[in-house]
């Protein structure tokens, strides 16, 4: 299980946005490195980011290795009314991890 | 052939070929054509924020944001992350839907080396905007070897 740290900026209004910050703590190892024998490190990036809420996928992120060490990522998502927002990612070792949060709108 | 002049010639050939090994700028057209097709890219409704100088290649913050009403009719399809110097061109893709609201993205890139990064969105009629922002990297971040 990888850590992550969640914030959702909850919209004021049924009209306005919900921000959506994660941080994933991550290497995201390029494959370019070296370690101190010399031998390569192999490649392991998060390489896709889903984000369903209420079952629905509503963003879906593709990363590579372009994207620094511990990957933080900011998007807005439109929630007509509130729900749980599941975010769901998986990196090339096949490990996957996940945070959720509960989106509760005004009114 | 002996071996001094065997690993002399050996050295030129490493030499010649260094240029396609170490990281170089790619132009525009190159850049963009596995993405876009032949179709070309226009400037305008992308929006890429980006610090002038980034002192640290590892970890340079940016925001894009694309104008867009966001209907079932008009909406941002794609919105792509592309770096003309980095190993792989493609830093990230980002998929949206009718659903999302207003395409507003942060987040953090690693960038090899002074060069300009792209945003490139398509919108739900085809078309590929894009958005271009020059960048002065004082510590690259190396991505290989260079």
């Amino acid at each position: 299980m990888m850590h992550s740290r969640l914030q959702i900026i909850p919209a004021k209004l049924p009209s306005q946005l919900t921000t959506v910050r994660l941080l994933i703590r991550h290497p995201m190892e390029t494959g370019f490195r070296f370690d101190v024998n010399g031998s390569a490190v192999t490649k392991n990036v998060i390489h896709t980011l889903t984000a369903l809420f209420d079952g629905k996928q509503v963003f879906k992120a593709t990363l590579g290795s372009g994207i620094s060490a511990d990957p933080f990522l900011e998007f807005q998502v439109r929630t007509p009314q509130s729900g749980e927002l599941l975010l769901q990612w998986q990196d090339d070792a096949g490990e996957t991890g996940e945070a959720k949060a509960l989106i509760s709108l005004p009114g | 052939m002996n071996l001094r002049r065997r690993l002399l010639w050996a050295l030129g050939l490493g030499w010649g070929a260094t240029p396609a090994l170490f990281a170089q700028h790619v132009p525009q057209e190159e850049l963009l054509q596995p993405y876009v097709g032949i179709n070309s890219a226009q400037k305008g409704r992308v929006k890429l924020d980006i610090a002038r100088l980034a002192d640290n290649g590892f970890n340079v913050p940016l925001k894009v944001s694309v104008a867009s009403p966001m209907t079932e009719q008009d909406h941002v399809r794609r919105l792509l992350l592309l770096s003309n110097r980095n190993p792989r061109p493609l830093m990230a893709a980002f998929d949206f839907g009718p659903s999302s609201d207003q395409v507003l993205i942060s987040t953090r890139v690693r960038l090899g080396g002074s060069q300009t990064v792209y945003a490139l969105a398509q919108t739900s009629d085809g078309l590929w905007w894009l958005d271009t922002a020059e960048v002065e990297v004082t510590e690259s971040a190396c991505l290989d070897q260079t």
